[in-house]
């Protein structure tokens, strides 16, 4: 049976669930969280000899004790769940005040869609670096899709706002997956039939309320997690490593 | 016998006010003509030395007017590039005062330019901010949305500014000839194309300068009769010229009509206010020190002089509850500088 370590954030626990819930694994996954989530648009990770080590502390330290080793190199398969979903640029009050020129509205403020563009890379920079010091660092590892949003899900939500909030999260999602594909990194999306047109989540697939009790508009669940496990599976017993 | 030059203040003779002492130690080279409080909503615009001072009020916590602030998440050395961040709205750079006297025309329907898009390789440009989007607008109705947006804001600027700052920049500039608006930069240069049957070079004179700026003068008090005036000259020289003279002479020319007309404006209005920029950084005691080795751009510990010797004056001596600004690592102020976005670096990419 391969072995693969997936690393990641608050995404991971729907992974896992899933991956626990299985009845006959396909592989043998170890999960390796690195914080409860990661909005920070800072640099995370950088090349040393060794491999590519975590700048923050935390990151270091949660990755020591998930996995007894420092760095990140070519000798065990990774998964990265992180990237993608644009969680920062989603959530802003600032489209309450804006939207995209391409869907305007009277009495909102018209931002290009060069700008958002910008915002949106800005927003996956540090993942996008990560990944490059992964390549320099000769790390064998690939990406996993994060679940989308929920429609409607946010209070008062508009059609307008729906619409925006689709735009935005597809439009990320494009672009991060073009810039793996020009990089050669591979990328497992989620699966077929788990998003509506507007690429809005099933909430049959998602977790919808937190452990704390409050509403949780893009965390998936056990069931996402398990067909995203399957779907891992797949790809990896595919790859000729 | 007695007569008006005995007994006068040390500042006002040369030798106690400026060859006895270092020229970091000159004093009293401002001294406000009114108050400026932190209560007061100030605005700025002008040539790309004004972004100094509207970051530095931001900086220092002042009520700094953004009618067109920056999205969240964008990074700081992007802003510029996208006009967000610089002045009191997304007009980018304004090199004259002709200039900032047709923005607020445009915006309040009483000017209305013939040409109003420049289309370079399918993206669209505003020829009157041809900076603000760095490879133009995705579409022709992208631009127009984000232009009756922008003139919307510009036309309630002047509502709510209780002090207007602007830096006047140069005397040259280009026209479109069929209705004579003034563009920020010569067509062809960031976008556009260059046609010498429609655009025409003008210097213009200390006479036009001044009408233009008292007609804002007025056009500013006809909204906000309390408003007052600060303004400055940039003590950046021209990087080209196109007035056929060498761009010593043209600088020097440029820079005097523009001192000139801000002394007299300051000698004519209680409301006008003139704050030494040039001189702090161009006059020569300062012996260019506060230059970079290209004698034309500003240094980080220049700018972070003139700025400080304004703030003293008006009784700010650092950040509201933080940092004084001058306590900025030079790296840290080298860094904020290179995030300046001066349309006219381009010329002299262009003239090489």
């Amino acid at each position: 049976m391969k072995t693969l370590r997936i690393c990641g954030h608050s995404h991971l626990a729907a992974l896992q669930e899933g991956y626990r819930a299985q009845e006959k694994p396909e592989l043998d996954v170890k999960f390796v969280a690195l914080s409860g989530a990661n909005y920070s648009p800072e640099d995370f990770s950088r090349v040393e000899p060794e491999g590519v080590a975590f700048t923050p502390e935390l990151y270091r330290k949660n990755f020591a004790d998930r996995t007894g080793e420092t760095h990140i190199n070519g000798e065990h398969l990774w998964g990265f769940s992180m990237g993608g979903y644009p969680f920062r640029l989603d959530a802003g009050a600032q489209w309450q005040r804006c939207r995209p020129s391409n869907l305007p509205e009277a009495g909102k403020r018209p931002v290009s869609l060069a700008l958002i563009d910008a915002v949106i890379e800005a927003d996956r920079k540090a993942t996008q670096n990560f990944a490059l010091h992964l390549k320099a660092a000769g790390a064998r590892f690939f990406f996993i899709a994060l679940p989308g949003a929920i429609r409607g899900f946010h209070k008062n939500d508009s059609e307008r706002d729906i619409e925006t909030r689709a735009f935005l999260q597809n439009r990320a999602r494009r672009q991060f997956q073009e810039w793996l594909a020009e990089h050669s990194i591979d990328f497992v999306d989620v699966p077929d039939g788990l998003m509506d047109k507007d690429g809005f989540m099933d909430p049959d697939y998602m977790r919808l309320i937190k452990p704390n009790g409050a509403k949780d508009f893009n965390h998936g669940n056990e069931k996402f997690g398990k067909l995203m496990i399957e779907k891992i599976s797949n790809y990896v017993n595919s790859r000729i490593d | 016998m007695d007569h008006p030059y005995i007994g006068l203040e040390k500042s006002a003779y040369w030798r106690s006010a400026v060859s006895d002492l270092n020229a970091l130690e000159l004093r009293d080279v401002f001294a406000p003509k009114f108050p400026i409080s932190r209560s007061m909503a100030i605005c700025a615009a002008g040539s790309c030395f004004a972004q100094h001072i509207g970051r530095q009020f931001k900086q220092r916590k002042f009520k700094f007017i953004d009618l067109e602030p920056p999205l969240a998440l964008l990074e700081p050395e992007m802003l510029p590039k996208f006009g967000l961040d610089m002045y009191s709205a997304r007009y980018g750079n304004i090199y004259s005062i002709r200039q900032l006297l047709q923005m607020f025309k445009r915006a309040n329907g009483s000017f209305i330019p013939e040409e109003t898009v420049w289309e370079t390789n399918g993206r669209f440009y505003d020829p009157f901010r041809p900076s603000i989007e760095p490879n133009g607008f995705e579409s022709l109705q992208e631009l127009e949305q984000d232009r009756a947006h922008h003139l919307a804001r510009v036309n309630r600027l002047l509502n709510v500014t209780d002090l207007f700052v602007f830096t006047f920049g140069l005397t040259e500039g280009w026209i479109n000839k069929s209705d004579g608006s003034v563009l920020p930069t010569c067509p062809g240069t960031i976008a556009g194309e260059y046609d010498d049957s429609k655009y025409e070079f003008h210097n213009f004179t200390h006479a036009e300068v001044l009408a233009d700026a008292e007609e804002f003068i007025a056009y500013a008090l006809a909204i906000n009769p309390d408003m007052k005036f600060m303004f400055t000259v940039s003590p950046v020289p021209l990087t080209a010229t196109a007035s056929g003279q060498h761009v010593l002479p043209a600088t020097v020319y440029s820079k005097s009509v523009l001192r000139g007309v801000c002394g007299e404006l300051f000698q004519k209005y209680p409301q006008v206010d003139y704050f030494p920029s040039y001189e702090l950084v161009s006059a020569h005691p300062m012996r260019a020190m506060f230059y970079n080795p290209n004698l034309r751009g500003v240094s980080a510990l220049g700018v972070a002089h003139v700025m400080n010797v304004f703030f003293n004056a008006i009784g700010d001596t650092g950040l509201e509850g933080g940092e004084p600004a001058s306590d900025d690592s030079a790296e840290a102020r080298a860094q904020k500088e290179e995030a300046i976005a001066c349309d006219e670096m381009i010329l002299e990419a262009f003239g090489k």
